[in-house]
């Protein structure tokens, strides 16, 4: 069963090496990722098959953004080739084999899915390990922060950089030439003055909200990624009650990424040079403590700084650059 | 008095989704953008109130009631001001009020 599906995964990648057209390349890259995702998770790793799809799921947009401005997507390298599409071609093609092939391929891919995800757990023993473990090893009390600020802080750094890599695609990726906007420009959409007057009342209860979310995230559910979004939210808030960009963006963006390097550092330091073993033995709770503190602020900050940048871009940017066309 | 408090407070649980459930089928009923955020701002927020009041006399006077009510008042001023800001900005991008299209002798143009 395994080799059916891992020749299926070769079979997709010769399909793309063997097609000319580039639109096609794109669309059977997706599918390429598809059956790469499904044959992950049957070797048992679901966490390599959902980062497979994120990544494959940024990598089209940058393959049509990129393809668009050399190719004509259309007829692939040689333009010439066009003859070949002509319409009694396309008619012999067409019929009933349109229909059959995806839903062959889509009821494959299903009941692959269905076979192998496990209704009664077969091999239950690392999540017995780590729900009887944590509270001592890593300190704590909510086990999903445990686990992703300990027992796979890799996975963590690796979706930290996925994110920073991701902002700075989206600043630097842009139809319009201008990047910042240092003018102190004002928007000139009619604001609602109800909107403005409510969120007036509602901003400083958010960001101490998106705060006692980042710092208790080792004893309640919520941790760095989900305080880090209250915050950025904190900071849209900003902007429709005042109606100004005047961030510095250069600034923000730098901090991001000194923050995410610091990440990395303090993980090093914390986790893989083993130096839970060296503290003494009274203070081992508060250097445990200490660590998951510090690793919830430090990506809070980091996703903060993220999505405050994507906001300003979007709405900036993009809009004020769009209206002037 | 625990079972008083068990029952009256299942029943608004109950009374709060029987509200939500006609908001929802209000949705499917009405064909005018305009009509349905009506309908779903005002039924969204006064059906969650009710089954959180339901919850929270369910539990007594205690802690966890006392976080309910803060998060009531918290639903009491956002969810209107949400309704709000998603029909005035259908307006401001020229979403028009009435579908001149629709509009005849019979019904005055709210597809109903």
């Amino acid at each position: 069963m395994i080799y059916a599906i891992l020749g299926f995964w070769v079979l997709t990648a010769l399909m793309m090496l063997r097609e000319e057209k580039v639109g096609r390349i794109i669309i059977y890259f997706g599918i390429y990722s598809l059956v790469a995702a499904a044959a992950l998770l049957i070797l048992g790793s679901p966490d390599v098959a959902m980062a497979e799809i994120a990544i494959s799921a940024f990598a089209t947009i940058f393959f049509v953004i990129g393809a668009e401005k050399y190719y004509n997507l259309a007829y692939g390298t040689d333009i010439a080739q066009e003859d070949k599409t002509t319409t009694e071609g396309m008619k012999k093609k067409s019929g009933i084999k349109k229909h059959i092939a995806p839903l062959v391929f889509t009821l494959f891919i299903f009941g692959l899915v269905l076979y192998f995800v496990p209704e009664n757990n077969p091999n239950p023993y690392l999540k017995e390990q780590y729900i009887t473990r944590f509270m001592t090893e890593m300190g704590g009390e909510n086990a999903t922060s445990a686990i992703y600020l300990g027992y796979r802080v890799y996975d963590t750094i690796f979706e930290a950089l996925v994110l920073v890599v991701a902002v700075v695609a989206v600043l630097h990726m842009s139809f319009f030439e201008r990047t910042s906007i240092d003018d102190g420009i004002r928007s000139d959409i009619q604001r609602s003055g109800l909107a403005v007057f409510i969120i007036r009342i509602i901003t400083p209860l958010i960001l101490i909200f998106g705060i006692y979310l980042v710092v208790n995230g080792f004893l309640t559910p919520g941790g760095g990624f989900q305080g880090g979004v209250a915050v950025a939210t904190f900071f849209i808030c900003r902007y429709m009650i005042y109606n100004i960009f005047d961030l510095p963006i250069g600034r923000i963006l730098r901090m991001e990424e000194l923050v995410f390097v610091s990440i990395v550092l303090f993980a090093i330091v914390g986790i893989f040079l083993g130096t839970a073993a060296y503290v003494p033995s009274g203070w081992l709770v508060h250097f445990q403590h200490t660590y998951l503190i510090i690793m919830n602020a430090l990506i809070g900050i980091k996703v903060a700084c993220g999505f405050t940048l994507l906001f300003y871009r979007y709405a900036g940017i993009e809009r004020l650059e769009g209206d002037e066309r | 008095m625990s079972i008083v408090l068990e029952v009256v407070g299942m029943a608004l649980m109950a009374l709060g989704l029987v509200v939500m459930l006609i908001g929802i089928i209000g949705i499917f009923r009405f064909k005018n953008f305009y009509a349905r955020i009506l309908v779903v701002s005002k039924v969204d927020t006064v059906g969650v109130l009710i089954f959180l009041i339901g919850l929270a006399i369910r539990h007594g006077f205690s802690f966890f009631s006392g976080k309910l009510l803060l998060l009531m008042v918290i639903i009491l001023i956002l969810s209107p001001l949400v309704g709000h800001m998603i029909a005035r900005s259908a307006y401001a991008s020229g979403l028009k009020l009435t579908d001149p299209h629709k509009a005849d002798d019979k019904n005055e143009g709210d597809g109903l």
